[in-house]
């Protein structure tokens, strides 16, 4: 499966792409995005399987990329990964299409948790 | 009485999660105040409650914590690097003590600064504030709340 990993931070795209390895999902294609505008290009030209996107990124948000996603008719698999992770949060992802939402700081675990039933 | 929504032990506990989760090693309770810092990352949070998230660390305090996240060695790590690391460990803390507090509110994108910063606390109350020490080095996070009517400046 091809997943395209969306943060601002080279750092955290790395711990996220660690973390899928330590959580028994290597063998996958990674593609980045630096942002929510990058992501939305990149879902259009490299069409990714599920998309993992930070809330809180400069030039388009998480939340951002995923309401022009899903308006643009387009319904990859999209979760994010952040550091706000309130019912609030939860429910205002849940309601644009997110499949979930992983709050930082996180552990392989929670990824195997949440990722299983979607990377299958 | 105003009851504190927020604790210097509900930040110890959200550092703990996160030195935990990437920074490998244990990191131990210590005193905020008694090392000056060198360079420090913010958040801001602005909404339902105004104020503004603080680590500050050493320089090398800085440095280890971009080499452990990027896997890196030391020498090998870019200013780039160094600001990304910090900034995203502002975030974290930043993120989870948001989740604690009144909203809805939104966080900004993090701030790295250097240098010796006089602090004015004209608009600004310390809400809480703990400190860690890892690797020798000397972890500092603080809470402040602007007590301002227009939100954090």
């Amino acid at each position: 499966m091809k997943i395209l990993i969306t943060d601002d931070s080279k750092v955290m795209r790395q711990i996220v792409i660690r973390t899928l390895r330590q959580a028994g999902f290597d063998g996958h294609d990674i593609v980045e995005a630096v942002d929510g505008q990058d992501a939305f290009d990149k879902v259009g030209s490299e069409n990714p399987d599920l998309v993992l996107s930070d809330w809180n990124m400069p030039n388009l948000t998480g939340i951002e990329l995923l309401d022009r996603l899903r308006a643009s008719g387009n319904q990859v698999r999209f979760g994010f990964v952040t550091s706000e992770g309130s019912p609030e949060m939860r429910a205002r992802a849940e309601a644009s299409g997110a499949l979930f939402l992983i709050a930082k700081p996180f552990t392989p675990e929670a990824f195997r948790d949440v990722l299983d039933p979607v990377l299958v | 009485m105003t009851i504190a929504p927020l604790a210097g032990e509900d930040i110890l506990g959200i550092a703990g999660d996160l030195w935990a989760s990437y920074l490998n090693d244990d990191a131990v309770v210590s005193v905020p105040g008694i090392v000056e810092p060198e360079i420090r990352a913010t958040v801001s949070v602005t909404g339902g409650w105004n104020g503004l998230v603080v680590v500050s660390t050493s320089e090398y305090g800085a440095r280890a914590v971009g080499a452990t996240l990027l896997d890196l060695g030391m020498e090998d790590l870019t200013e780039a690097d160094l600001n990304d690391a910090l900034g995203e460990l502002v975030n974290i803390v930043g993120g989870n003590v948001k989740s604690v507090l009144p909203g809805p509110s939104s966080l900004s994108l993090p701030l790295v600064s250097r240098g010796a910063v006089a602090v004015s606390e004209r608009g600004a109350e310390l809400v809480a504030e703990a400190a860690l020490e890892w690797l020798g080095e000397q972890f500092e996070i603080a809470v402040w709340h602007s007590t301002t009517s227009v939100g954090a400046q």
